[in-house]
């Protein structure tokens, strides 16, 4: 149909135009006057035109075209290529080609660029002056080349070639080529020279550094006292051993029962004092507690309203002392502090009779205060020894690894490890005191979710309707 | 004009302390980083002795630092490294987002690296305060470079633990420096002894790995650690390296690993690793053979202590030349990479099936192997040139210090049990007949008979009975000065002389008066101390001889048990001691336990 259309030529409409007028008598119009201009109908020649102009667009029409540009003629069999499994997204697309919703963007016209000095980038040859160009070019057809570009090409290349050998930049330091605590690792860069530490005071190191200013800042001396008194890899108990000795191995399980009778025990006792208040209640019963709890109070309240409404509290209100109270009051606290002024005294007088009693407790006070500081001493030595408080959580020691007898085979290929030396490494830093005991925390995002209704499953608005009906009515 | 009003938490133990939150606002640094700055510099949270007063008069547990330590965090020009890398994800972030390929190339190409070499420096000022802090640093670089590739851990840095890991089991076996090993179950401990300075190391079993969960442990706080250590580790290796007169890096095989590797390939180059401990490093300068001199000097505690530690010396010597020119043959079934190392720092050759592992260096067919190590219970085909024994004879060995017998330890034979190394017997303690006749060879040269055991051990136990002895001694030396006596009365007479035998028995009681004497001496501040040490031996010997009574119980009904049954060997076939009826129902309790649980 379409074809048809676009096939026909200037004749072709027109007669088509008279087969139409052929079945309609057409009406008559006087051309000569504007008014039947307006009632003219112009469809057909618009219709030509655009035709005409899609014909411009896309090429000749495909009747006119050779059919060698339509068509191909197959000669290659079909082979059955092996198919690759699960192709990537990538490869699919390249496959493919541009994907078709794209195809609008690409430039379909086949008309010519009316304007012919349109300016452009300039390919890399057509650059420069054209005169210059071509003694250039006569030249090198003489075999002459500039020593410039021949030196630039090498440099180019040299570069190329520096970046392809270039390494990777290392996470952290791969390469140990020199000796830290010897006097490579000594030195310091003063300014831009490299100068041996050793030969510096210290005094002078500072002030250089102060001037250049990088200073060095000294390492509190806290920093280096231990944080504990515990061996970093600790000597394992003689009963973990593959092939333990038989008291050996029983030490080590009766360390792990008393651990877990302890834990078991401790559970019982929580149980047992816990116990009736974690009694099971029927619904109701808990229905009906829950409602005795949340009324409290308000039946109490309206009680006394309906009760007794004059029993209001009265508020004395504060008279102001008058002066003679005051001044009386004041005669009064001077001689309750002279009363006692003169007790002191008279009790200082009295204690020059024991003397020997006060020197006595004397020193039994001194005695508490050294042996109070033997005891903070000790404290603070066993200190070392036990993991501190470093956070909210405490330190949780962990799980003894032991093997049970049955699993004990005795031989090397039989063994069955226990334990695992990540989490026994960790549990030692904490213990140490070098990281806090923490429970990791997992991030949950929980995004808010924005709640509409589907229009299908939305109810019709029935007030409007239900209005409009009762007008109608 | 009034003295200023004093506050409250000006002064004191309130302005030592510093909150986490509050050095976190100061350093401008995020959680994340902060934890890793003070990880690599070594700032540690502090216990304060008044808390309420620390925290400024709130309760709750918050953790705590130095003042001076975050303001020393401060100066640290590795927060301006932070700061670079906060951006350059940024800048890779928005590349990426915006599909920007070459700018990411380029961006990944200048990517901001850290050097920790002035930490270490900073950290441990000379080299043996870095050896003293090793332990930690070698078991947690053996435990990364055993990882496997898709842990959350950055490949490069497990590749580089295993290289430095690798390099400094080079060291050890050049140095001959290993003395203790222990086979626990949760790992192999070895010690190692550098410059004088023992270094316990944790290696886990070659089993796998054991993933833990999330909860357990932090990868990326023990990540940080691993990145400090490596750089330790480094140096401490070219130092250690070039003590010995080594070229540092050394070449060895399979020391380059691809970063991208399967878990196929991963084994490979962990085959390959374990090859390379089999080759030998090449000293530039022959070592000066010295022989070993200790310098006598008359010393307060008399010469026991001094003929102790030239014992040990001796030992030490002997440990480290213990299997020179023995040669191994690893079956295929024994954990090759320990067995190879234990062999290997010895002095003794080692080699494997060449068709299943590379790096062997001589096959099974050859003749001049001595020993082949294999864990199974019974061989096809055997030599006779050759024992066939199992790996623990290697590791007993070490712990002794001199080749033990190999019958105990043969295919299939029931072995004796393996004994920590590591623990120390203090007066009195109760000590099995097992580490008896280990600790007897330690002492003496003389590897003893069943009876000469019995003999160490009495001469060992107590001085009662050597009291005992004396006194029949005296009684006889009496009765002879008796005989004399009246010999002498009936005439003159030039009698053949006697030799004068030394009054043991009163030199014992001088003895004994004098250390009651030396008892008096002691000053009345620390009368109580000595009251009580001497009130604990005699707990622990009381409970000593509980055991060891216990033991001989023991002993006697197994021997009991095997006379009335026959088959006696089907009894203690499967572990060389069987539980007591008594501590079984322990066992059965734990076992319910963990049923439960």
């Amino acid at each position: 149909m379409a074809a048809t259309t676009l096939g026909g030529k200037t004749a072709a409409w027109l007669v088509n135009e008279s087969d139409k007028l052929g079945k309609k008598k057409p009406k008559r119009i006087v051309k000569h006057k504007k008014k039947a201009w307006r009632v003219t109908s112009i469809e057909d020649v618009e219709r030509y035109l655009e035709s005409k102009r899609l014909d411009e667009r896309l090429g000749a029409p495909f009747e006119e075209r050779p059919s060698e540009s339509l068509f191909i003629l197959d000669t290659k069999a079909v082979t059955d290529k092996p198919v690759k499994s699960e192709p990537t997204k990538r490869r699919k697309i390249k496959e493919i080609g541009p994907l078709r919703c794209y195809s609008i963007l690409t430039p379909s016209s086949a008309v010519q660029d009316p304007l012919k000095k349109r300016n452009r980038v300039r390919l890399p040859e057509e650059r420069g002056d054209p005169l210059l160009r071509k003694v250039m070019e006569e030249r090198r057809a003489r075999g002459k080349i500039a020593t410039r570009f021949v030196q630039s090409m090498k440099h180019h290349q040299e570069n190329v070639d520096a970046l392809a050998n270039k390494k990777k930049p290392e996470r952290l330091r791969t390469v140990f080529d020199f000796d830290l605590w010897g006097e490579a690792g000594d030195s310091l860069m003063i300014g831009d020279k490299r100068v041996s530490a050793l030969d510096l005071s210290d005094q002078l190191k500072t002030y250089t550094m102060e001037k250049i200013g990088k200073r060095i800042y000294s390492r509190p001396p806290t920093m280096f006292s231990k944080t504990t008194g515990l061996q970093p890899v600790e000597f394992p108990h003689p009963g973990t051993s593959y092939n333990p000795t038989f008291q050996d191995h029983q030490a080590l399980l009766k360390e792990a029962y008393d651990v877990e009778a302890k834990e078991i025990r401790a559970e019982v006792k929580t149980r047992r004092r816990l116990g009736p208040m974690l009694k099971k209640i029927p619904i109701q019963r808990k229905e009906a507690q829950w409602w005795t709890e949340m009324t409290q109070g308000l039946a109490d309240e309206e009680e006394p309203t309906n009760g007794a409404e004059e029993e209001v509290p009265a508020v004395r209100p504060t008279k102001p002392k008058t002066r003679k109270q005051k001044i009386r009051a004041k005669a009064l606290k001077w001689q309750d502090m002279r009363r006692k002024k003169l007790k002191e005294a008279k009790k200082r007088l009295l204690e020059f009779d024991r003397l020997r009693s006060i020197r006595r407790e004397i020193r039994k006070s001194e005695e508490l205060t050294v042996k109070r500081i033997e005891i903070r001493k000790k404290e603070k030595e066993a200190k070392m020894f036990k993991p501190a408080m470093l956070s909210k959580y405490k330190y949780e020691p962990p799980q003894i690894e032991v093997n049970l007898s049955e699993d004990i085979v005795g031989t090397l290929r039989g063994l069955k490890t226990e334990g695992h030396v990540l989490i026994d490494r960790y549990k030692s830093l904490q213990r140490r005191n070098i990281i806090e005991p923490r429970i990791r925390q997992t991030v949950n995002y929980r995004y808010k979710h924005k709640v509409f209704t589907k229009r299908s499953h939305s109810e019709p608005k029935g007030l409007k309707v239900g209005k409009r009906n009762n007008k109608e009515q | 004009m009034g003295a200023r009003m004093k506050k409250k938490y000006e002064a004191g133990e309130a302005t030592k302390y510093i909150t986490r939150a509050q050095a976190l606002k100061k350093l401008q640094l995020n959680l994340k980083d902060f934890r890793r700055l003070c990880i690599l510099k070594g700032v540690y949270p502090r216990e304060p002795n008044n808390r309420k007063k620390a925290q400024k008069g709130k309760l709750d547990k918050k953790t705590l630092y130095y003042v001076k330590d975050i303001r020393f965090l401060s100066h640290e020009p590795l927060i301006w490294k932070f700061r670079d890398f906060k951006i350059f994800m940024r800048k890779m972030k928005t590349a990426m987002e915006k599909g920007d390929k070459d700018t990411v190339a380029r961006l990944k190409d200048n990517k901001p690296s850290m050097k920790l070499d002035h930490l270490v420096k900073e950290r441990y000022p000379s080299f043996l305060d870095a050896l003293n802090d090793l332990d930690d640093c070698l078991t947690l670089c053996f435990f990364y470079s055993t990882l496997p590739r898709d842990t959350k851990v950055p490949a490069n840095l497990i590749s580089l633990c295993r290289r430095l890991t690798v390099e400094f089991l080079h060291y050890v076996i050049a140095a001959k420096a290993l003395r203790k090993v222990f086979i626990s179950v949760k790992g192999i401990y070895y010690q190692v002894e550098i410059k004088g300075q023992p270094v316990t190391i944790l290696i886990n079993h070659q089993r796998g790995f054991q993933p833990t969960t999330a909860s357990d442990v932090d990868y990326r706080i023990m990540t940080n650690f691993v990145d400090f250590y490596t750089s330790m580790l480094g140096f401490i290796n070219f130092r250690l390296y070039h003590s010995i007169n080594l070229q540092y890096p050394p070449k060895l095989p399979g020391i380059t690993i691809n970063e991208n590797a399967t878990d196929l390939e991963a084994v490979e180059e962990y085959n390959e690793l374990v090859a390379a401990l089999n080759t030998s490093l090449v000293a530039n300068v022959p070592e000066a053979e010295e022989e070993l001199q200790i310098d006598e000097f008359p010393s307060a505690d008399g010469g026991e202590k001094l003929e102790e530690a030239k014992r040990e010396a001796e030992a030490i010597e002997r440990l480290k030349t213990l299997f020179k020119g023995l040669k191994f043959f690893i079956s295929r079934e024994v954990p090759r990479e320990s067995v190879v190392f234990v062999i290997r720092a010895c002095e003794g050759e080692a080699s494997w099936e060449s068709s299943i592992f590379a790096g062997s260096t001589y096959d099974e067919t050859d003749e001049s192997i001595t020993h082949q190590i294999i864990d199974r219970p019974s061989v096809d085909k055997q030599y006779l040139s050759r024992y066939y024994i199992q790996p623990q004879w290697l590791f007993d060995c070490i712990n002794f210090r001199r080749l033990l017998p190999v019958e105990d330890y043969f295919v299939g034979a029931n072995l004796p049990p393996h004994i920590s190394p590591f623990v120390t017997e203090r007066l009195g303690d109760y000590i099995p007949p097992e580490r008896q006749v280990l600790l007897a060879l330690e002492r003496g040269e003389t590897l003893p008979a069943e009876e000469e055991e019995e003999e160490e051990e009495s001469e060992e136990d107590s001085s009662e009975e050597e009291e005992e002895e004396d006194e029949e001694s005296k009684a006889k030396k009496n009765e002879t000065t008796k005989s004399q006596v009246v010999k002498e009365k009936k005439g003159m007479k030039v009698m053949r002389g006697r030799v004068e035998m030394p009054d043991t028995k009163g030199m014992d009681e001088e003895e004994k008066e004098h250390y009651k004497f030396r008892e008096l001496m002691i000053r009345n501040k620390d009368k109580r101390l000595y009251r009580s040490m001497m009130k604990n031996r005699k707990n622990r010997e009381r409970e000593a001889k509980r055991l060891e009574n216990k033991r001989k119980f023991h002993e006697k009904e197994e021997k009991a048990l095997k006379k009335s049954t026959s088959t006696g060997k089907e009894l203690t076939a499967k572990w060389s001691v069987q539980p007591l009826s008594s501590t079984t129902s322990d066992t059965q309790i734990i076992k319910k336990i963990k049923k439960d649980v």
